[in-house]
């Protein structure tokens, strides 16, 4: 009786365990979607093969499948733990194709090394003799093929291309063929493949179906040398072209080798397959102008200047995350992930028009991402259900009568990210920071949060300016200060310090204005060049000061002092002081009042040359020297004479070196050295010529630029595009529009491209004119009671909150992929999701059409 | 009652006397490592014995769980591991060449020695093949600075320093040496994981003029240190910092005037990686076959947690590691450029990263271990990818080095020097992976062209009972 009770207890236990929702992920790397035939839905119950995912486990070396009906995974015959199909070592490359004919996909999987397991995706238990489940049915160990020291990088799989035709051409699929490309490192040694050490490559494994409905190797392997590391892949909608990301150069070639003297460019490699595999695939760099990591293709209409919900007619593009060694503020590029349109040979056309003071960029700004991207993938419209629309401007919401029909009509998306938008197509990058970020790519952006331009409490706007006087020497009040000039709109215009009305006075543009805090400063210290170890020496007659230290018997270089990052100018300030160790018998024989420090204007810059000098290996700034005594409060004379008198090569040394500007100078918190205002006069307002000494730290073509201009003209590239349109003109932004001086302001298009900060700064003097009481510009005679160090403070908000998911806890992402859940009954409400595999054992099911919450993790 | 009293006060004598005799301190045995974290390799010089020298593996054990004595229950052991027998065939007899007690829970290992010219011009001990060797105690709150002969023999006379009272727990060593002609520097710095109010400290230890500072690096705790020779740069990463402020700082240790506070300049590593420790750094710097450019990288430890979560105050929920890849070519000022490549996903757990010998014309290859995933990993930035990995038996699921591999120092050997296995005959590099739970030391041997064949072809030392 006991023994019928504990039995009877233990099938309700087992039966209550027998559904565990838990994958059992292992470190996952790879997630792919497949069709096949399983246990769990086997022929002939199902007639055609049903979707999963496949989940590739590092740390446990095996897979598992996820039924994406359910999304729960397969369990183990044993039906107490999920299912495990054994694979090689550390599994990292799952790649997933359809053989076009009805079929079990080809689904393979690689790792570390040269070897690739194929699954047996058919293998549903219907056949005793093929197996119970889903295994591994092959292995190709290609190591010998490929030569030693050839590392997996990147693996897809592809329908294989029949001739294209049509335009833009398309190829169609052959039916019951598909090829499983392998990328590899080059070899340290030469392989089989005949391809030279050093050169990476591309491995074709064809596969055709089975006799039995099985995918079967068709074909020896073929080598397809690239003369770089193909690190990801992406097979075009065509089906003809792949492309491939890469850290090194592109160079063209129609056959291997390339001819001496071939196009080269940093970018995404194109690669024609379209005559098939035992055939040359040329290949054919696509500029991004930077290395790429990452890349995903797809065709989708684009988002025009005018309106950000009104779509051209679908064509290729082409996604690739910009290697970090390559981009940017210091690049030719900003990081992101750009925009490739495969017909201009390059980076996609600025949406922009050309604007008033910021021209167009020649190519479109990258979608950025707020960390390091480390997986990408492109969803597009699903198939059906209430996240997917077929209307056209502001879908959905229209009725389609009586607007006639539009010729760029196409499937929109649903996205959820600052109320409901619909787009042609979403992005996810999984992230450094464990987020995935969405990105809106029919407007080539990131997906924000916030309202960029329409609400106060989020748009781009200068939220703070407050202008700061030091106390003079003898501790009394400043008597001037730093003031801004209000130009927009013209009723208010006005010179001002008071903090309510200085950001009005401030000049931004939506897109170009980061985030950030700026300081402006009178006379105020360089970036990075404040207290810094320097030396002073004599070179020649002249005395010259180097930022750098002694280092045993050579320099350790401080500041390059020709670098134009420094921002350094001929008349600008160097400012020192000497201790008295560095003299002869410990006293300085030109010393200066107690606090004074050394200063001498910069007569020229000496730049750091090759070889470099072995004196001042990084340059120096050679000093003016006053003409006599009388005129030389600060001792230089008496300097230059004491190294003149001292032993040659004999220089001073000290740790408190700076150079201080002539002028104004600007900074921003993470743009750093962002230029140097002018100084708005008495005259200029008396003249009416305010507009005079605007200063704009704008974009402008790079190309036609070089040194300071160039370096500070990088510091102001458009980021972003608004995703909006100016729900009441642009008033807030009246540089966007094409009279910014109307009332209201007319022509506004919020995409205009403008600087990144304007504005008009001169200094305001109190009780001015003297005895009124007053605040007014100080005339040419009082400037000098503009105090050193006078500052003002701005502070901006760029208005972007990047829209994301994120599995919770999080890790660092590895691999997404699409899918259209509308293919299940149920399964219209998410739409397109994307699955992201976190590296701490989870799968994200990111839903762009829902809210945040819909989106779950599976473990 | 009296007498009663009197009875009890002379029992409470006797037992007293009694637990003094029956409990003499056991030192830290010197027959096995026990709980060892601290690694480092020294080629002893040449001498009639050995005519092209030998090697002495330098190892820390920690007295963990404290089965010896808390004061002298730590050791600090130099072995020859050609000579000490092959634990995996069975016997784990340590050929040892010399050992010192120290106090518990022991950390990093560091040495200087006669290729240090300003040590060997100042010291005539490592003049005559000595070498200084040190190693902290968070359990002494001391570090020892301690004498390596010739022939790999250690001794401590009183070379125990005591630390700054606020600088606590003493842990990573940094040897510090100037380039020949660049100055006459050698020293040592110990990073110290707590401090009041969480404040950063080094000791500075002067090996040319036998001098002890300490050094103040403003908030944040120091963790782990890494020494750039050729600028005089010495790193150091925060062991407690805050979410969003992760300062990896440095300055140079090379300038820096004895006694005097360091010119400190720090890069924000949260401001790159959202939700990330710093520990280790390795640097390498790599020359273009083709254009002769010398580029600077720098391999930055990760141990990665969830940023949001701990930034609505659910605390630091670990989620893997990392290795943050970083240009570290000079700025505009001279300074480090400190921009993120990338971020490499890498096995979960602290531990160790080292740099692998140059390859011709490569990026660096690295080894690191992870305690927690129980594997020691191979990053080839060449191929930008992890290639080779050491870690459970596919069979039995247990870790093929040991519970909780850990300490990890290189080694360079010759042709013929090299085990039979995948560096045979030579020449190889060969690892030595310390299992902390294990107690053992693992020798795996490797062909820097095919890091994923590395092996393990030895092991030394007895498994912890």
């Amino acid at each position: 009786m006991r023994r019928s009770a504990l039995a009877i207890l233990a099938l309700a236990g087992c039966s209550s365990q027998a559904q565990p929702t838990t994958i059992s992920m292992h470190e996952p790397t790879a997630v792919v979607a497949f069709m096949g035939w399983t246990p769990l839905r086997p022929r002939p119950a199902y007639p055609v093969p049903q979707p999963y995912l496949a989940l590739a486990n590092a740390r446990s070396n095996d897979l598992r499948l996820v039924d994406l009906a359910t999304q729960k995974p397969l369990m183990s015959p044993g039906y107490a733990f999920p299912l495990a199909i054994p694979t090689l070592a550390r599994p990292t490359f799952l790649a997933a194709t359809s053989l076009r004919d009805g079929g079990a996909d080809l689904l393979a999987v690689a790792g570390l090394g040269a070897t690739v397991d194929v699954v047996g995706t058919w293998v549903d238990g219907s056949d005793p003799t093929a197996g119970a489940g889903p295994r591994v049915v092959a292995q190709y160990d290609l190591s010998g093929f490929v030569g030693a020291g050839a590392e997996i990088l990147a693996m897809i799989a592809t329908p294989v291309p029949g001739a294209p035709a049509g335009s833009p051409p398309a190829a169609p699929a052959q039916p019951g063929l598909a090829w499983l490309i392998i990328a590899f490192s080059g070899s340290s040694s030469g392989g089989l493949d005949g391809i030279p050490p050093g050169v990476g490559k591309l491995v074709v494994l064809a596969f055709a179906r089975g006799v039995d409905g099985s995918v079967e190797l068709g074909a020896p392997p073929e080598a397809k040398p690239l003369q770089l590391d193909p690190v990801s892949l992406a097979v075009a909608p065509d089906l003809f072209h792949l492309y491939v990301a890469t850290p090194d150069v592109i160079t063209d070639f129609d056959i291997f080798p390339p001819a001496a003297g071939a196009r080269q460019v940093q970018g995404v490699a194109e690669i024609d397959m379209s005559a098939g595999a035992a055939a040359p695939w040329p290949v054919r760099g696509l500029d991004a102008r930077s290395p790429t990591a990452l890349v995903a293709a797809a065709s989708i209409g684009e988002r025009g200047p005018d309106d950000p919900d009104l779509y051209g007619p679908p064509a290729l593009r082409v996604y690739a995350a910009l290697d970090p060694s390559g981009c940017g503020a210091l690049q030719p590029i900003d990081c992101g992930i750009a925009v490739i349109d495969p017909s201009r040979g390059g980076l996609a056309a600025d949406i922009a028009p050309p604007g008033p003071i910021v021209p167009a960029q020649p190519y479109r700004a990258p979608i950025q991402v707020a960390a390091a991207p480390l997986a990408l993938a492109v969803a597009l419209p699903s198939a059906s259900g209430a996240l997917q629309c077929l209307a056209d401007n502001d879908p959905c919401n229209v009725p389609v009568e009586p607007n006639p029909p539009s010729p760029n009509r196409q499937p929109l998306m649903r996205l959820l990210a600052n109320g409901q938008r619909w787009t042609p197509a979403v992005g996810a990058a999984g992230a450094s920071d464990g987020r995935t970020y969405l990105l809106d790519l029919g407007r080539s952006g990131p997906a924000s949060d916030a309202s960029l331009l329409n609400d106060d409490a989020t748009r781009a706007a200068v939220t703070g300016a407050e202008s700061f006087t030091p106390v003079q020497a003898d501790g009394s009040a400043g008597k001037a200060g730093l003031g801004l000039y209000r130009q927009y709109p013209p009723q208010s215009q006005e010179f001002t310090t008071d903090s309510r009305k200085l950001p009005q006075a401030v000049v931004i543009t939506p897109g170009f204005t980061r985030g950030e805090t700026w300081t402006l400063v009178w006379q105020g210290f360089l970036p990075g060049l404040r207290a810094q170890d320097f030396v002073l020496g004599l070179e020649g007659a002249d005395l010259y000061l180097a930022f750098q230290t002694e280092m045993g018997g050579t320099w350790d270089v401080g500041a390059r002092v020709g670098d134009p990052a420094l921002g350094i100018h001929p008349v600008d300030l160097v400012q020192f002081s000497l201790p008295d160790a560095q003299f002869v018998g410990e006293v300085n024989p030109c010393a200066l009042a107690e606090g004074t420090r050394y200063e001498a204007v910069i007569a020229s810059i000496v730049p750091a040359t090759d070889p470099p000098s072995p004196i001042h290996p990084g340059g120096a700034l050679q000093l003016v020297l006053p003409p006599d005594p009388a005129s030389d409060p600060f001792q230089l004379l008496c300097l230059r004479d004491y190294l003149v008198a001292a032993a040659p090569g004999a220089f001073l040394a000290g740790t408190d070196g700076g150079v201080r500007t002539s002028g104004l100078v600007l900074t921003g918190s993470i743009s750093g050295y962002a230029g140097r205002p002018p100084l708005l006069s008495r005259d200029d307002m008396e003249t009416g010529q305010q507009a005079s000494k605007r200063f704009n730290l704008a974009w402008q073509n790079e190309s036609t630029l070089s040194g300071e201009e160039l370096v500070l003209a990088r510091k102001a590239r458009r980021f972003f595009y608004p995703n909006d349109s100016y729900s009441s003109g642009g008033a807030n932004y009246p540089e966007t529009c094409s009279d910014p001086l109307a009332s209201p302001p007319t022509g506004c298009n919020p995409t205009t491209p403008g600087v990144a900060i304007g504005l008009i700064a001169g200094p305001m003097c109190a009780d001015e004119p003297p005895g009124s009481g007053r605040q007014s510009i100080c005339p040419p005679e009082r400037l000098g009671d503009l105090q050193r160090d006078s500052t003002l403070i701005i502070t901006t908000r760029s208005g972007v909150s990047p829209t994301f998911r994120a599995s919770v806890p999080s890790s660092l992402p590895s691999s997404a992929i699409a899918f259209d859940r509308s293919y299940f009954p149920d399964g219209g409400d998410s739409g397109s999701v994307f699955y992201v595999t976190y590296r701490q054992d989870s799968l994200l099911v990111a839903v762009p059409g829902q809210t945040p919450n819909i989106s779950t993790a599976l473990r | 009652m009296a007498d009663l009293s009197k009875r009890i006060a002379v029992l409470a004598l006797v037992a007293a006397a009694g637990c003094r005799d029956s409990f003499p301190p056991i030192p830290g045995p010197f027959d096995r490592f026990y709980y060892p974290v601290g690694l480092a390799v020294r080629r002893l010089p040449p001498s009639p014995s050995y005519p092209v020298g030998r090697t002495a593996l330098l190892v820390a054990s920690t007295n963990f769980d404290l089965r010896y004595d808390y004061h002298v229950g730590g050791a600090l052991l130099a072995v020859d591991p050609d000579a000490s027998a092959d634990a995996l065939a069975g016997d784990p007899t340590l050929a040892v060449l010399g050992g010192v007690n120290i106090g518990s829970f022991g950390g990093e290992v560091d040495y200087l020695d006669g290729a240090c010219a300003p040590l060997a011009a100042a010291d005539p001990f490592v003049a005559g093949g000595g070498a200084k060797v040190v190693v902290a105690s968070r359990g002494e709150q001391a570090i020892y600075l301690v004498d390596m002969d010739a022939e790999g023999r250690l001794t401590c006379d009183g070379c125990a320093q005591a630390v700054l009272p606020q600088a606590l727990d003493p842990y990573d060593v940094i040897a510090t040496c100037s380039l020949p002609g660049a100055g006459d520097v050698a020293r040592a710095y110990v990073t110290h994981l707590r401090a009041p109010d969480n404040v950063g400290f080094l000791t500075e230890l002067d090996l040319v003029l036998g001098t002890s500072s300490a050094l103040y690096l403003g908030a944040y705790s120091t963790s782990s240190g890494g020494f750039d020779r050729a600028t005089g740069r010495l790193f150091v990463s925060a062991q407690l910092p805050s979410i969003n402020l992760v300062p990896l700082r440095w300055f140079n240790a090379v300038t820096l005037p004895p006694g005097g506070s360091p010119a400190l300049v720090a890069h924000n590593v949260a401001a790159d990686v959202h939700g990330a420790l710093t520990r280790e750094l390795a640097i390498y710097r790599y020359t273009d076959p083709a254009t002769q450019a010398v580029t600077t990288t720098g391999y930055v430890r990760l141990e990665l947690f969830d940023y949001d979560l701990a930034s609505r105050g659910g605390g630091f929920v670990p989620t893997g590691g990392g290795l943050g890849v970083y240009d570290m070519n000079p700025n505009a000022l001279g300074q480090p450029l400190m921009r993120l490549l990338k971020v490499v996903p890498i096995c979960s757990g602290t531990g160790h990263v080292r740099v692998l010998p140059a390859r011709q014309g490569a990026r660096a290859l690295l080894a690191l271990t992870c305690d927690v995933e129980g594997t020691l990993q191979f990053y080839d930035d060449e191929v930008g990818a992890v290639v080779g990995t050491i870690g459970l038996d596919l069979t039995t699921g247990t870790p093929k080095l040991g519970r909780r591999p850990f300490g990890l120092a290189v080694e360079e050997r010759a042709a013929g020097d090299c085990l039979p296995g995948p560096g045979s005959p030579g020449p190889c590099t060969r690892l030595y992976v310390s299992a902390f739970d294990s107690s053992w030391v693992n020798l795996v041997e490797l062909d820097v062209a095919y890091p994923g064949g590395a092996a393990i072809v030895k092991r030394i030392g007895r498994e912890r009972d």
